[in-house]
């Protein structure tokens, strides 16, 4: 096919219009661990599965939600190490922001500066698209807010969204409120509710919830 | 010569209740020699935000066009007007960027915040922020201002008696400043309307 003859290089469009690195890295998201989140009323949760390669890793180490600000939170699908480096060049855009306005950065204007970051990486020489999609989740003036950023750059507000593997079957999970297999050691849930402060749960308070489910 | 002096200027900014006001004189001068009687030293940044500045007038033009800018472009951003707390930051960052080769002007800000809140603040050259909650002052004249507003000043003052008290301040200052006078310009700030007064006092 023409598009394969065009798949070797970041910038270069294919003759059908895609660029192909794109859509490999969002497939490279797509094998991803499921990751999930709801926007309510009056705040947003975030969640991920956490399947870890063997028992014997130390699951208190892994952190796959993470603070972006004291009222963002993030969660991903994809690559670890790049999301580690996209929440490091986020929280410093972030606190560039409060530098020069001493006010919180608002979520819709990190949610854009991180997707011109990821855009960046499509637009260059030398470098590779991030392999991961992002859940934003926070809380500010304009009340609860979700939103995902897509290896592309281009990012889109959710009232409920799901990215990873089994895409379709997570977007039933909450629904379905699936019993038995999940506890407080295999997924992360992250809140942020009217304090404004975007917190993640504890194991033990991960399985309180989920004996109340029960 | 001294380079803070060598155009002349009088601002000042005063508190009220649920309102503010903000005054400067007219005169833009070349050391001794008097160049324009009509200088415009404070300009609107939004309906609830405006700016004075004070020193050096090609500094004040420069800056005030570079904020102007950063403005704008917020506005753009974040479908929003900027908070007066938030404009001083940003002022106050735009100003120490320049620390070893500063701009020669002291502003004077004055906004509406959130719930109608008058904001008032000034900064030196490079940054150093002076929040009050009575009255700010700038300019060659500011000595005087700082005198007669300290006498004059009340709390809560209504527009009326705010734009009264400010216009007396103020004449009277430029009065004893041979840099500043020929005139004067007061703005008057509600929630719901802006305005714009110009006061004769002594032409010289």
């Amino acid at each position: 096919m023409g598009d394969s003859q065009y798949s070797f290089s970041l910038t270069t469009f294919s003759p059908s219009g895609k660029l192909v690195q794109i859509e490999h890295a969002l497939t490279a998201v797509g094998s991803g661990q499921t990751s999930l989140g709801i926007k309510a009323a009056n705040g947003v949760v975030i969640a991920t599965e956490k399947k870890l390669p063997s028992i014997l890793v130390d699951e208190t180490s892994v952190q796959k939600i993470q603070c972006l600000t004291p009222n963002i939170g993030v969660v991903y699908s994809g690559m670890g190490p790049d999301f580690r480096v996209l929440v490091r060049k986020s929280r410093k855009q972030a606190e560039q922001y409060h530098r020069l306005y001493k006010e919180p950065i608002p979520v819709t204007q990190l949610v854009r500066e991180t997707a011109a970051v990821m855009q960046e990486f499509t637009q260059s020489g030398g470098v590779r698209p991030f392999g991961v999609s992002l859940l934003v989740a926070g809380y500010d003036d304009n009340g609860p807010q979700l939103y995902q950023v897509d290896p592309s750059g281009s990012y889109f507000s959710w009232k409920a969204s799901a990215m990873g593997k089994n895409v379709s079957n997570a977007k039933t999970f909450l629904e379905k409120r699936f019993e038995g297999q999940i506890s407080g050691k295999n997924i992360e849930i992250g809140i942020i509710g009217t304090d404004k402060k975007f917190r993640v749960l504890t194991p033990a308070e991960i399985d309180d919830y989920l004996a109340e489910v029960e | 010569m001294q380079i803070f002096e060598y155009n002349g200027s009088a601002l000042v900014a005063m508190v009220g209740k649920n309102c503010f006001a903000i005054a400067s004189d007219r005169r833009l001068g070349v050391q001794l020699q008097t160049i324009a009687t009509d200088f415009q030293r404070i300009s609107k940044i939004h309906d609830r935000l405006f700016l004075g500045l004070s020193g050096l007038a090609t500094d004040a033009q420069t800056l005030y066009q570079r904020l102007l800018f950063r403005h704008k472009l917020y506005q753009l951003r974040e479908e929003r007007d900027m908070k007066p707390e938030t404009f001083a930051n940003l002022v106050s960052a735009l100003l120490y960027e320049k620390r070893f080769g500063p701009y020669f002007c002291q502003p004077v800000i004055a906004g509406l915040g959130d719930e109608d809140k008058p904001f008032i603040c000034t900064m030196d050259s490079i940054g150093a922020k002076e929040l009050a909650k009575d009255f700010v002052v700038a300019g060659t004249a500011s000595e005087s201002l700082y005198g007669a507003c300290e006498s004059m000043f009340k709390e809560d003052m209504e527009p009326e008696e705010l734009f009264e008290t400010v216009s007396q301040a103020l004449l009277s200052s430029v009065d004893r400043d041979c840099l500043s006078g020929w005139g004067g310009h007061v703005y008057v700030v509600t929630p719901t309307e802006v305005k714009e007064r110009i006061l004769k006092g002594r032409m010289d």
